[in-house]
């Protein structure tokens, strides 16, 4: 198990303290094991060691699970996997993957914000390579997990065991009220074949000696938990969904597993969202030294860019729904950025219910959609959009048909110029952006030559 | 379109595609200061409608359409009447451009390629995901990049299905003792307007799916094609699935439906946009579809709103799926509904029993009855995984699944390809073995 965070659970109590001390005193076993000149005494000692660091970890985790059942109120509740490093050699180390869940821990530990939801509890599965390494969380998110500031904190390892213990206990603690929220984060590698798979640290790829083994099938998953809840489900996925030869060309039908068990009870109400950071035969991307950009955009929506249009006493809140439109959007706008194409892609099941997801802790930033009439004047106009006492923004020229930019919550204007001598005219456009994405349409009229009857 | 008089904005469509006329569609009022009323509105062509607002001033008259792309016109509430126009034809406004400044070959162009060809202008724009494309660009009437005849795409004249014991299909055609070449015959550029659907016709009971097969791109695919009062089919290039030699190798079937407003509901849930979806849901519930007098006359309007609803995780219409299911013994899919809808319940027994009965029946009609056949019978395997039945009826939901495109409305398998195929000629007719 892994929990580093249970609500109220911090200072003495502080769980990842005990899971920090229950690792160091395991690396401590290993590290002696195979030493000759350690007598047996001292790996006795060590052996104890670890035997009550397990114990004080696993006893501090079991009262906190208690509580969190009885507790009142509701609560977020969240697993977090980042997987960098296989066991398969046929499957290449990765360091963004590791990168984005310790990116995710952080805004969860430090910017998830929910009034009548706050956050519960974290699990962190981990397994990191060697750059960037354990999760080393910054000083307010280890003020908040009771560590020192500037500790490292390694994960368990996110193998396909690990992680269907974990989730396990992850979704028994989500159940337990139904206004609660169960948020799960995977980035890793992944593949796909009608489904998508994110692989753990000991996927095992298929070839002329092995069979596929340990990939789960987080689709089915999904789908098998549909008697427990909460109300709110959102998955995470950061993970390419290519279709190597080896899954094209293997006969298994079905090459994953699934983490739980489904039961034959009534299915709950439930609002269900899978956000993906690529899309079926595509692969996800992120830079070696930083989270993959679905990570980064995701975390920027749940920030400040995936409100809901209106605010709600005051309050933007990003919604299942307005997320899903804000990272539509992001991907947009990131791949121009990126030069490479990026697709986010998102699967739900809504019964209705609250899919209110958080609060935005940041003012609001807003996507504007920029598109112009008559289409074919799209390619030579000068875009621009103004937010009011900010800079101007203006289109790359190298841009493709469709423009996403950034601004501002608050009046802005838009427009677009024309290279001399010009054709067309644009008369500036004049709106308030409304989260999470504001289409504008520029209609622009044909520059009338003197004497002219008009020209195409 | 936004006309104005106190404090009210007054919609008015135009330019509306055929297959959007009657629909509901979820539509914004953005006002200047960016306060967003959502609302909806019953699209005509030139029918207008009057929404209250709280403020004078400058506002945004905004609507998503179910392939994605927004129409967005404004307008000036001042008590003064102006007009401002949304304009359906090209999700951008036909204002007074085409009106006053355009020399007329260029709008005789414009206006000839308006009403048909809706799809073909979103394409030019790519303002949209071309495989969710509410109106695809189908290849047998554009002119420009695909040409029928350089593409090869050949339809065979069409089957009914019958279940056989060996889990297999049997496609029974007319004309049995032909080669497969010769099943194959080139359509004519007016196919979508094609009435070669045999099992739309008499009492509704009585309709069944037809499957047709298809030459695309080298590999053979066979697809569904839904009955309906006013059958036609269109074909396009899935231009965002990968292939071997560049996109567009693989092939999307849409079909037209009866009803506008259930098409536009079943594509809002296709696209992932439920909230819109659900917008316009209780429209949609008080209209004929809904109702059993409404189904029994359009059943296919009927099975696309029971999807949307099953979706939405609406319970309140049970027994009308049931209904739907038990009535229309030819179509897969109200059995797959059905089924599914017994799943939630809690009641795997009846569910097995729905999802065996829909695979006797033949093909689902619809992608989105692929995906609800396999994943129901793999979650009851997983249930259940002493029951063998349900393990092989799993398996074959499951190679169905494996061969459709799923960005297809309409079931479209890929079931022969390079050195491999599903499908066998013999005396009887097209043997498909999933």
């Amino acid at each position: 198990m892994a929990l580093i965070f249970a609500d109220g659970y911090t200072g003495a109590e502080s769980l990842a303290t005990l899971f920090a001390q229950q690792e160091k005193a395991r690396a401590n076993v290993e590290a002696l094991r195979n030493r000759p000149d350690v007598t047996s005494a001292q790996r006795n000692a060590a052996l104890g060691e670890r035997e009550d660091a397990q114990f004080a970890y696993e006893n501090a985790v079991a009262i906190a699970e208690v509580a969190i059942k009885s507790q009142p109120g509701d609560r977020a509740h969240a697993i977090v996997i980042g997987v960098g490093r296989y066991n398969d050699p046929s499957i290449p180390t990765v360091t963004t993957s590791v990168r984005g869940a310790w990116a995710f821990t952080e805004w969860l530990l430090t910017e998830y914000t929910h009034p009548n939801r706050p956050l519960g509890s974290v699990e962190l599965l981990l397994s990191a390579t060697n750059d960037p390494g354990d999760y080393m969380p910054s000083p307010s998110a280890a003020l908040r997990i009771g560590v020192a500031t500037g500790s490292t904190l390694p994960g368990e390892a996110a193998t396909f065991g690990n992680i269907q213990v974990a989730y396990t206990r992850w979704l028994e603690r989500a159940r337990q009220h139904s206004q609660n929220a169960a948020l799960f984060y995977f980035s890793g590698h992944g593949l796909w074949k009608n489904k998508p798979y994110p692989l753990p640290e000991d996927a095992q790829i298929a070839s002329n000696t092995q069979p596929f083994a340990r990939l789960i099938n987080i689709a089915d998953t999904v789908i098998d938990q549909a008697t427990y809840q909460p109300g709110l489900q959102c998955y995470f996925v950061d993970a390419c969904q290519t279709l190597p030869t080896q899954l094209l060309e293997n006969t298994t039908a079905e090459p994953g597993t699934v983490l739980n068990q489904p039961n034959n009870g009534a299915w709950v109400e439930r609002d269900v969202h899978l956000y993906y950071g690529s899309r079926p035969g595509r692969a996800a991307y992120g830079p070696a030294d930083a989270p993959p950009f679905f990570t980064q955009e995701l975390l920027e929506c749940l920030r400040k860019r995936g409100a809901q249009t209106n605010p709600i006493g005051g309050k933007w809140i990003v919604s299942t729904a307005s997320l899903r439109e804000a990272l539509g959007a992001a991907a947009n706008r990131r791949s121009v950025q990126e030069k490479v194409k990026l697709q986010f892609l998102d699967k739900s099941e809504n019964v209705g219910l609250s899919n209110e997801l958080c609060h935005l802790s940041e003012m609001p930033e807003v996507f504007v959609r920029l598109f112009c009439y008559p289409p074919h004047t799209f390619a030579d106009a000068h875009l621009f959009v103004e937010p009011t006492g900010a800079p101007r923004t203006e289109r790359a020229p190298s841009a493709p048909n469709e423009w996403y930019t950034l601004v501002p919550y608050g009046p802005c204007l838009a427009g677009a110029t024309f290279a001399p001598p010009p054709a067309w005219s644009c008369p500036t456009a004049n709106f308030t952006p409304t989260p999470p994405m504001m289409p504008v349409l520029l209609t622009l009229d044909p520059v009338v030559a003197a004497g002219d009857g008009g020209t195409q | 379109m936004s006309t104005i008089a106190n404090n009210s904005i007054t919609v008015r469509c135009i330019g509306v595609p055929e297959n959007l006329r009657g629909a509901t569609l979820p539509i914004d009022l953005v006002s200047e200061n960016g306060v967003v009323t959502a609302t909806t509105l019953h699209v005509y062509e030139s029918g207008s409608t009057t929404f209250d607002v709280e403020e004078s001033g400058k506002y945004s008259v905004r609507t998503q359409l179910p392939d994605g792309r927004w129409l967005v016109s404004t307008s000036l509430v001042d008590g003064n009447e102006k007009v401002a126009t949304l304009s359906f034809n090209a999700a951008e406004p036909a204002s007074k451009l085409t009106e006053e400044h355009f020399n007329t070959n260029w709008r005789s162009n414009y206006q000839s390629r308006t009403p048909r060809s809706f799809g073909l202008r979103d394409f030019d724009h790519r303002m949209m995901s071309s495989s969710l494309s509410y109106r695809l660009r189908p290849i047998l009437t554009v002119d420009t990049l695909f040409d029928p005849m350089a593409n090869g795409l050949l339809v065979i004249h069409f089957a009914v299905c019958e279940s056989k014991k060996d889990s297999s299909w049997l496609l029974r055609s007319p004309k049995i003792n032909d080669s497969l070449e010769s099943y194959l015959a080139e359509i004519p550029g007016t196919f979508a307007e094609s009435d070669v659907h045999t099992g739309a016709n008499g009492d509704t009971r009585d309709w069944y799916p037809m499957i047709g097969l298809a030459l695309w791109a080298g590999s053979y695919y066979l697809f569904c094609w839904p009955p309906s009062r006013q059958p036609s089919l269109t074909f396009a290039p899935d231009l965002n699935a990968p292939g071997d030699n560049g996109p567009g190798e693989r092939l999307l079937v849409s079909a037209s439906h009866h009803s506008s407003k259930s098409t536009a509901l079943f594509d809002y849930m296709r696209r992932g946009a439920l909230d819109q979806a659900r917008r316009i849901t209780p429209d949609w519930l008080q209209t004929s579809e809904s109702l059993l007098a409404g189904k029994v006359n359009d059943p296919m309007s009927a099975i696309l709103g029971a999807y949307v609803l099953l979706r939405l995780g609406n319970r309140e219409k049970e027994n009308w799926m049931l209904n739907l299911a038990s009535w229309f013994k030819r179509l897969p899919d109200g059995a797959i509904i059905y089924g599914w809808s017994r799943l939630k319940a809690g009641d795997a027994k009846m569910a097995a029993q729905w999802f065996h009965t829909a695979l006797r029946r033949g093909l689902p009609m619809y992608t989105e009855g692929v995906r609800l056949l396999s994943e129901g019978l793999a979650y009851l395997h997983r249930l259940l995984p002493e029951d063998e039945a349900i393990a092989e009826a799993a398996q074959q939901a499951y190679r169905i699944f494996a061969s459709a495109n799923m960005d297809s409305e309409c079931t479209c398998l890929l079931v022969a390809t390079g050195g491999y195929s599903k499908i066998e000629i013999t005396e009887q007719g097209i043997v498909y073995t999933p």
